[in-house]
């Protein structure tokens, strides 16, 4: 029954023939049953491979600095140490987890995907799909970006603040993942288009 | 048929078929004898015709995330030390501060994020778990269009928890200071639990029911 599908939001079966480019949506809730992408697999991949050295240079470079008497700097893991430093292991781990763990799971399925396929292991690309579903939400760089601006207008009333480097790769790597996410079509996949 | 929105339709239950929620494969929910039962024929994922035990989950860490509400929003989550003195905040005292220094956009964002946004997520499921479970009909369709717009949302939650993270790491010389207190911890409970609940609802089940003899009775008369 490969070409009927069920919607995930309302189970209304149904078929998922895509107009040209277009996203479709269920006729009964309007949740979006099929991406109606065309845009090759391949593409997708150069995203996401583009994206993983911008992720690791997002982590390694400061997302901030602070100038003057109190001169300090912060990069991703500073801001999960620093919760670790109040004493707050569980907070620690939260905002190490959610900002630097997940989002590099979620960048590691995606590639498997991509690079391997779904025709040689198909329960290992279950797995990868299943794995990037359960830790999207908790994979939250971009909500990460938010709070750096959040802070550092908190700060810059008091502290003379400049953005550092990371911060720049962290919007590179959040357009590019944007990007790699929307030309992903799961269904795609197991066409076994390349 | 009139304007009205559609309900009626053949579900993947009713065919004795199940949606894969990993590769999305429509397939036979009994395979017959010898075959391994319940399991994806494409990507061997565990298939479920729905999420299990779903209204019974969200309601249990709706109820969580409730009761963490009160000490997330009472207990004071920050003291920021500087040399005009010290300064113990809430996380409503946070958003205030930041609107006195005249930064109304971000008061108002982190207002949204933090206080607006759990307020809602706890109270609109509790009205989804309610109504599924009375099995309303009315409504579907915009019930379903919320919980989408939950999940959506809902996550943006944790801004807070980082926005502290990022001051503790940047503040901390012998003139300034940021101590992070318990009540921050209760906040990310409260944040974390109504991702749990939402992720536990299973949105299918709003409409179960829909294709009942009396309801097409009911809309034709």
């Amino acid at each position: 029954v490969e070409s009927l599908l069920a919607c995930p939001d309302c189970d209304a079966v149904q078929t998922a023939a895509a107009p040209a480019g277009r996203d479709v949506h269920c006729f009964r809730c309007g949740a979006v049953v099929a991406r109606g992408g065309r845009t090759p697999l391949a593409v997708a991949r150069a995203y996401t491979l583009a994206a993983v050295p911008l992720f690791i240079a997002a982590c390694a470079y400061p997302l901030m600095q602070m100038k003057g008497a109190s001169a300090a700097h912060t990069t991703v893991v500073g801001a999960a140490a620093a919760m670790q430093h109040q004493r707050l292991p569980a907070l620690a781990l939260l905002v190490l987890l959610t900002t630097l763990v997940l989002p590099a799971v979620e960048l590691a399925a995606s590639a498997h995907l991509l690079l391997r396929g779904t025709r040689e292991r198909p329960a290992l690309a279950g797995m990868a799909l299943r794995v990037r579903e359960a830790v999207r939400p908790w994979s939250q760089v971009e909500i990460l970006l938010l709070a750096v601006v959040v802070a550092f207008t908190k700060l810059a009333s008091v502290f003379r603040m400049t953005p550092g480097l990371g911060l720049l790769c962290l919007v590179g790597f959040l357009l590019l993942q944007g990007l790699a996410t929307r030309a992903l079509d799961p269904r795609a996949l197991w066409r076994g288009a390349t | 048929m009139s304007a009205a929105v559609v309900t009626a339709a053949i579900t993947a239950a009713d065919l004795g078929l199940v949606s894969c929620a990993a590769c999305g494969l429509l397939s036979r929910l009994d395979p017959g004898p010898g075959a391994p039962a319940s399991m994806c024929p494409r990507c061997h994922s565990r298939l479920h015709v729905r999420k299990r035990d779903s209204l019974r989950r969200t309601t249990a860490y709706l109820v969580a995330a409730a009761l963490a509400f009160f000490p997330a929003n009472l207990l004071p989550v920050m003291t920021t030390t500087s040399p005009l003195g010290a300064r113990r905040d809430t996380i409503l005292s946070g958003v205030v501060e930041l609107a006195e220094r005249g930064s109304w956009a971000l008061a108002v964002l982190v207002f949204v994020a933090s206080i607006v946004v759990p307020v809602l997520k706890i109270a609109l499921l509790a009205l989804l778990v309610v109504t599924t479970r009375a099995r309303t009909t009315r409504g579907r369709l915009g019930r379903t269009r919320i919980y989408r717009a939950l999940e959506r949302i809902g996550r943006w939650s944790m801004l807070d928890i980082f926005v502290m993270a990022l001051l503790a790491a940047l503040v901390h010389s012998q003139l300034a200071g940021v101590r992070i207190h318990a009540g921050a911890g209760a906040f990310a409970a409260v944040v974390i639990l109504t991702m749990f609940a939402s992720r536990s609802f299973d949105p299918r089940l709003i409409w179960d029911g829909a294709h009942t003899r009396q309801e097409r009775d009911h809309h034709r008369g």
